[in-house]
């Protein structure tokens, strides 16, 4: 991977911003009423993307070695410290760039504490050797 | 903006579903942003590794140079003739796209969401993430406050977790991997939970 293929990065960003502002993920509004079981769709979709890809993968990657994930100490404390600010700040590390793309300012706010969220876990787990896996 | 006009589910699925795979076949990585955007926060190291590593990819000058230290070392107790053992390419950056390959995924990101905008007649407005937040959440300077502190915890939890929606959500969830599966139910758990608090329902 010494030359990675700059275009594809770029298009398939293009793509996945585009497709989380249109189905709505980017609205708060709207992400609140799936985070309390008012308006089923944003979950459908969620559901339906896993299925499509576990599709995807079981049909067009039977050969490959994918990276596994397995469960670790930072798994359970990790997951619900993120799920706690994403019902805040409507914001997944995904999102908060969408939001910006927009033009709705605030995310920056969003986008300014994830990178500090980021590095100051990074800096406790070099202190500790927290094992946390990686995310791409 | 009523939620008519968004997607429904089913092409909203498809599309995130094809993105999720046809990331992999495309540039075999597992999509996730988290780990782009923490690269970023270690902005210095990696640009200095980055540079490390195109020094070293040059395997002419590298073999060259290391011939002229062992000649240096040990003069004329070497022969005159030396060929060097093919070394394993060893990469301080490790398997990762070049940085400027993950900056553009995260710039093309952004440029989704403007995209989508424009198409739709304009730019997002309002005073937080959407126009319902300051009735939600809170309004004024507050919301500030609370969106960065909603940001933090969203940055420290995905790093911990070792993954987000995207990473575990999608990509780990859809290959049953276990750390995936509890970190999305410990995730979404969470944010069901605080979200019925701010609508007052517990």
């Amino acid at each position: 991977m010494a030359r990675a293929p700059f275009l594809r990065f770029g298009l398939f960003g293009l793509a996945l911003g585009f497709v989380l502002s249109e189905a709505g993920f980017s609205d708060y509004a709207e992400l609140h009423r799936m985070f309390t079981f008012q308006d089923l769709r944003l979950l459908a979709t969620f559901a339906g993307a896993v299925a499509v890809a576990m599709a995807g993968f079981a049909l067009l990657c039977r050969g490959d070695v994918l990276p596994g994930r397995p469960i670790h100490r930072g798994t359970v404390p990790g997951g619900v410290l993120f799920g706690i600010g994403w019902a805040l700040c409507g914001a997944c590390p995904a999102i908060a760039l969408v939001q910006l793309g927009e033009g709705r300012g605030p995310a920056l706010a969003s986008a300014a504490g994830i990178g500090g969220g980021i590095w100051a876990a990074q800096l406790l787990r070099r202190r500790w050797r927290w094992d946390a896996g990686s995310c791409g | 903006m009523s939620a008519a006009s968004y997607w429904p589910w089913w092409a909203g699925a498809a599309a995130l579903g094809a993105i999720t795979v046809g990331f992999w076949i495309a540039v075999r990585r597992p999509l996730g942003v988290t780990g782009v955007l923490a690269r970023f926060v270690n902005l210095r190291e990696e640009v200095e590794a980055e540079r490390k590593d195109a020094a070293l990819s040059d395997e002419a000058a590298l073999t060259a140079a290391l011939v002229a230290a062992t000649r240096e070392s040990f003069g004329d107790a070497m022969p005159p003739s030396l060929t060097p053992l093919p070394m394993p390419a060893v990469r301080l950056t490790g398997t990762r796209p070049r940085l400027a390959a993950h900056a553009l995924f995260l710039g093309g990101i952004v440029a989704g969401g403007l995209a989508s905008r424009l198409l739709r007649g304009g730019l997002a407005a309002g005073s937080g993430p959407g126009d319902a937040y300051a009735r939600i959440v809170c309004g004024d300077w507050r919301a500030c406050a609370v969106l960065l502190l909603g940001g933090a915890l969203v940055g420290f939890g995905t790093t911990l977790a070792g993954g987000c929606s995207s990473g575990h959500g999608l990509f780990g969830c859809a290959r049953l991997q276990p750390g995936s599966l509890v970190a999305t139910a410990s995730f979404f758990g969470a944010a069901v939970g605080v979200s019925l608090v701010l609508k007052g329902g517990l």
